[in-house]
């Protein structure tokens, strides 16, 4: 049992927690929650010994401690990150076993009993893997899976999970459920982190609600709701309802992009599209159902292998050449491929327009000056355009990205996932530009797998399945079965 | 630059997205440049005590003209480590450079001439070197190091390994223009030239994004083989400059004379801020990172200290240096993360 009493804890310039009291029980699930900067970084990084508290108390089994990591590691309490930390070149055996490679009388350790070792390790928490495959080879969910059960089988006690489904599909969501169930019920206290509180409520079972610092409400997951948890999180309701966002859309205009049979490898077996300015299309498909492929396809930045694509007329060719046209591309992993981390914002922003025209002086107070009017269109919150992206909270950060593609008038908008790991109010807010965008006579195209988002901005959804399209539904009727239906079928 | 419009309609709750004064990069970059500064500085002031002679206008004339080679290199090296690239072979070029000065001199080929023929099959090889890197994605690293040792046996050869005088060639760079020598006037310009394309074009911002994330570049619409192909064609033209401006300075071309050149050229770079991982780097640092490799090596011997010391005091300053930036950075990301 891990008690949080009282803890406090500021920052030069940010007072991050205040008077937080928590508990974290074996055998349970417990949510933490909260919008972007509400404290819970703050507060697991605490309860890890990362950071130490000004005021308060950390008790482990009713003794006061002071935790430093190491500390903490002695006491089994293990942090599952965003970042994942595996060793990409060694076999799945060799990471279950990481730092504690199983010796016989001798000393020695040989590969097959490191095999041994992590196939019962695996067995353990219900992971099945095949412990000689490179961690290379593994999708993102696996290399997940696969230190979930490392973390378990160093007899962890408590388990810190933060963000676990940013980057999983589906069912991978249900496997790392059922893994984390079978981690709960072997005593383990799981401290769980997200934003998709659909999620929290089917998992946790107690929660904490974090707002600017403190706590603000919390209890036990079966007497609450996800409109319970929204209206705790802000204080106020905010909607994420198709009715309060999408508001109407206009008649479709020209054709502002045109697929016809397009292949790429076995990912995409022949594909027709069209998109039209002043509509969203929402391309729906788990990982490898040609979803992404169909994404970069539409945006230049790859080409298919066979089939054609014409955007506004003309056949597409390179990424550069889709961009000079106005084909805005934002993708899903905004830190590698979206951002220029360490730069200034107004760098970030201006990028596509410095890209379109190399030859033309630069001016940063300009630029700057065009980033804080972009910036203020949008609701960005930053204290400085000048300061590197790289502090921004996620849904900033998205904004600046939009932002880049508006400040070139572009006119076509692929976005990949465009809310994954982005606070609820900003969720709403982006959807709401892209929806004023469709209005303007934009033609946007989202590649999503949120439900909620779907039904937010969809006028059709496009599902795909095993590189084809499945099907066709109007955004009106996309409700969570019917999507799944059309999915699903074979 | 006017002043800003402040937007209007700015409610209490808004950040207003810029504060007053300097931005933070521009902070940042005095940053890097004030202790180089200190250094330039602190030697001058010592020496000069020890020596007067140091601070004599003839002495600092002299200083400049004979780093003037080192500092048109950093130029190009700067704008490749920005772009997060890297060419080892210039060191190698410089000596080709200037034996086929000197030998086309001794064939009695006109000036113009020559210095135009160094300057584009400077241009070309590096254009060569982007290509590979561009479109066959090899390592810079590898490929320049193998472009060096491909150039430096070259030269040697071109040159039946000796030096090749030409006491009458290429007197120009030796010249004095209203009592500037022509080759601090070259640097001068190539400075000035470099500063304007990587920091007031937006040509030097798509350098930075290449540097600083190639991925989100491309995705973006920058053309990233075309910017790294025209930094290593500048860079070229530049060592091919260089070659010229060395074999004008010591009336010869010596195949062995850019030997070891290429580190100096990064190590100077890297002293004023650029990054091995590219992103980062200014041309004002670059050449500041040369005036310090020009002062400590040269006030080394005015102090009467042996010349084997020159190459430890430049390594510790560079560790030095690195290590700073590197503690700074550390605590820059973690100021970020701490107001994200």
């Amino acid at each position: 049992m891990i008690e949080l009493q009282n803890v406090s804890r500021s920052f030069p310039g940010a007072r991050a927690l205040t008077d937080v009291s928590v508990d974290f029980t074996p055998g349970r699930v417990h949510a933490l929650v909260g919008e972007n900067g509400a404290g819970k970084s703050t507060l697991i990084k605490i309860a890890s010994g990362v950071l130490q508290p000004d005021s308060g108390e950390i008790r482990v089994d009713g003794r006061p401690v002071r935790l430093t990591p190491r500390d903490a590691r002695e006491l089994h309490i293990r942090v599952l990150h965003q970042e994942r930390q595996v060793a990409l070149t060694r076999s799945v055996a060799d990471n279950v076993v990481l730092g504690e490679a199983p010796r016989n009388r001798f000393g020695l350790s040989g590969q097959w009993l490191v095999e041994r070792e992590a196939r019962r390790r695996l067995q353990r928490v219900g992971v099945e893997l095949d412990v000689r495959a490179p961690v290379a080879t593994l999708s993102v969910a696996q290399r997940q899976l696969l230190e979930l059960a490392r973390a378990v089988t160093f007899d962890a006690r408590c388990l810190i999970m933060d963000e676990p489904t940013a980057s999983l599909h589906p069912d991978e969501i249900e496997q790392l459920f059922e893994v984390v169930r079978r981690v709960r019920e072997h005593g383990v206290s799981v401290v769980y982190i997200s934003h998709h509180l659909s999620e929290v409520i089917a998992l946790a079972d107690d929660y904490t609600v974090l707002r600017d610092g403190r706590r603000v409400g919390g209890g036990l997951v079966e007497d609450t709701t996800t409109d319970g948890l929204v209206a705790q999180m802000f204080g106020t309701e905010v909607s994420l309802r198709r009715e309060d966002i999408h508001g109407g859309g206009t008649e479709p205009g020209d054709v502002a992009a045109r697929l016809r049979d397009v292949h790429f490898g076995r990912r995409l077996k022949g594909v027709d599209l069209d998109l039209r300015f002043g509509e969203t299309v929402v391309i729906n498909g788990p990982v490898g159902s040609g979803a992404a492929e169909l994404g970069r396809i539409l945006s230049g930045a790859a080409r298919p292998t066979a089939g054609s694509v014409e955007l506004m007329g003309k056949p597409g060719s390179t990424r550069r050449r889709a961009a000079m046209r106005g084909v805005a591309l934002i993708p899903a992993d905004r830190k590698r491929e979206g951002l220029l981390l360490d730069r200034p914002i107004h760098e970030n922003s201006e990028l596509a327009g410095d890209a379109a025209r190399p030859m033309t002086w630069y001016s940063a107070t300009r630029a700057a000056d065009r980033s804080r009017r972009g910036g203020h269109g949008l609701g960005l919150k930053a204290s400085d355009v000048r300061l590197p992206v790289r502090g921004l909270s996620g849904g900033n950060q998205q904004k600046v990205l939009i932002d880049r593609w508006l400040r070139v008038e572009a006119r076509v908008l692929v976005l990949d996932e465009p809310t994954v790991g982005i606070d609820i109010p900003s969720k709403a807010e982006i959807y709401r530009q892209l929806r004023a965008l469709t209005r303007a006579g934009a033609a946007v195209v989202v590649l999503s797998t949120e439900y909620q988002e779907i039904r937010c901005v969809a006028d059709r959804v496009i599902v795909m399945r095993d590189g084809v399209v499945a099907g066709e539904i109007p955004g009106v009727d996309a409700t969570e079965q019917a999507l799944f239906a059309l999915g699903a079928r074979s | 630059m006017t002043t800003t419009d402040v937007p209007p309609e700015v409610d209490a709750a808004t950040p207003p997205l810029q504060r007053r004064g300097l931005s933070p990069l521009m902070r940042e970059h005095l940053r890097i440049y004030a202790p180089l500064v200190l250094i330039v500085v602190a030697l001058g002031v010592v020496t000069t005590v020890y020596n007067p002679a140091f601070l004599s206008g003839a002495n600092i004339g002299r200083l400049l003209a004979a780093n003037a080679v080192l500092g048109v290199l950093v130029v190009g090296q700067t704008l490749l480590l920005v772009g997060g690239q890297l060419d080892l072979s210039v060191g190698s070029l410089v000596s080709v450079g200037g034996v086929v000065t000197a030998s086309f001199v001794l064939h009695g080929l006109p000036t113009v001439v020559v210095v135009a023929v160094c300057l584009v099959a400077g241009a070309v090889i590096g254009l060569c070197w982007g290509l590979i890197v561009a479109y066959l994605k090899v390592p810079p690293f590898i490929l320049t190091l193998g472009g060096l040792a491909v150039f430096a046996s070259l030269a040697l050869t071109l040159a039946a390994s000796t030096p090749i005088p030409m006491p009458a060639g290429m007197t120009w760079v030796r010249a004095e223009v209203l009592g500037v020598r022509v080759a601090v006037i070259v640097w001068a310009l190539v400075i000035v030239l470099g500063a304007l394309l990587l920091h007031f074009t937006r040509f030097g911002r798509n350098v930075y994004a290449v540097g600083a994330n190639e991925e989100a570049a491309f995705l973006a619409g920058v053309p990233t083989a075309r910017v790294k192909m025209a930094l290593y064609s500048i860079n070229g033209l530049l060592a091919g400059l260089a070659g010229v401006m060395f074999a004008g300075r010591v009336g010869a071309g010596d195949p062995r004379g850019g030997v070891g050149l290429e580190l100096t050229v990064v190590a100077a770079a890297v002293l004023g801020g650029a990054s091995l991982a590219g992103g980062r780097g200014s041309i004002v640092g670059g050449v500041l990172g040369v005036l310090v490799v020009a002062m400590v090596t040269d006030s080394l011997s005015f102090l009467d200290v042996p010349d084997t010391y020159n190459q430890l005091v430049l390594g510790v300053i560079l560790i030095g240096a690195v290590a700073v930036t590197a503690t700074s950075e550390i605590r820059r990301i973690r100021a970020a993360r701490r107001t994200g």
